[in-house]
């Protein structure tokens, strides 16, 4: 079953469950795992009232001058480096452009590794992973 | 086998040969190298259009079904979108060519070069976590 496919009751039921999840699932795996898996940073682009609201591991980002998505993000990289996973999660009424926004701020700090992008509507707790092919392609003009 | 169930059997035959809503086996096989086909979706002023193979349309279920009708549900789609699209637009029409019957459907977007663009795969849907299974 397709996540654009459920209802919206369903939708609501998982409403806050998807958010705590997303939130305090990476922290009870690391601690399950005795702290050998480092933690992933999550980067989250949500609509909220008609706007994009961001969050870095759940703190809201990109609200103000001073709490700039990339601000946040050089303080992750200064105290984690670059090698951990990013995941970041894009609401699915959001355009494809905002992809290519936080692609871009992720490589503007160096967190080009280890990286995957996933599509949800946030209330149901479900995710779709996508993928782009590796190499553009001449647009064919016949 | 009796000569009225020959005769039947060779009467379907002959039906289904001439009917115009079945896609014929050349068709069919021919739509292995055929050349795809284009739906292009983008935005005018926020609002989305379509086009099958560059004819504008208002429905695209409608659209794409004339097409399967014509060549066959094996027939290459290739779905052309503009990134000012949303995910959930696109994903709408991929389920649209799904549901006409198409079974080989491929999206594409405009890169930032607009003379190149570079494919989308969706991949399968599973509940949020920070450990997702590896695809």
């Amino acid at each position: 079953m397709s996540l654009f496919s459920m209802t919206s009751t369903a939708k609501q039921l998982f409403a806050i469950c998807a958010l705590f999840v997303v939130s305090s699932v990476g922290t009870v795996l690391h601690s399950q795992q005795g702290g050998t898996a480092p933690k992933p940073l999550i980067l989250s682009s949500q609509m909220e009232n008609g706007t994009l609201a961001y969050r870095l591991n759940g703190k809201r980002v990109e609200d103000s001058k001073g709490n700039s998505l990339l601000t946040n993000l050089e303080r992750v990289v200064a105290e984690r480096g670059t090698g951990m996973a990013v995941f970041v999660v894009i609401d699915a009424r959001a355009p494809f452009t905002e992809m290519g926004k936080l692609a871009t701020a992720l490589d503007k700090v160096k967190l080009t590794q280890n990286r995957k992008f996933f599509v949800s509507y946030f209330n149901d707790g479900m995710m779709n992973e996508i993928h782009w092919d590796d190499k553009s392609i001449p647009i064919p003009r016949n | 086998m009796t000569t009225l169930v020959r005769a039947s059997l060779l009467f379907l035959a002959v039906a289904a040969l001439f009917n115009p809503s079945v896609p014929s086996l050349t068709t069919q096989v021919s739509a292995q190298t055929a050349k795809p086909i284009v739906f292009m979706l983008s935005k005018n002023n926020g609002k989305l259009s379509y086009s099958v193979e560059s004819k504008l349309v208002k429905d695209p279920l409608r659209g794409l079904g004339e097409q399967v009708e014509q060549k066959g549900e094996n027939y290459p789609v290739v779905i052309f979108f503009t990134p000012d699209v949303t995910f959930e637009e696109e994903n709408d029409i991929e389920l649209i060519a799904n549901k006409a019957g198409f079974k080989n459907v491929r999206s594409f977007a405009r890169s930032r070069d607009p003379e190149f663009m570079q494919e989308l795969k969706w991949g399968p849907v599973h509940p949020f976590s920070t450990n997702p299974p590896a695809n």
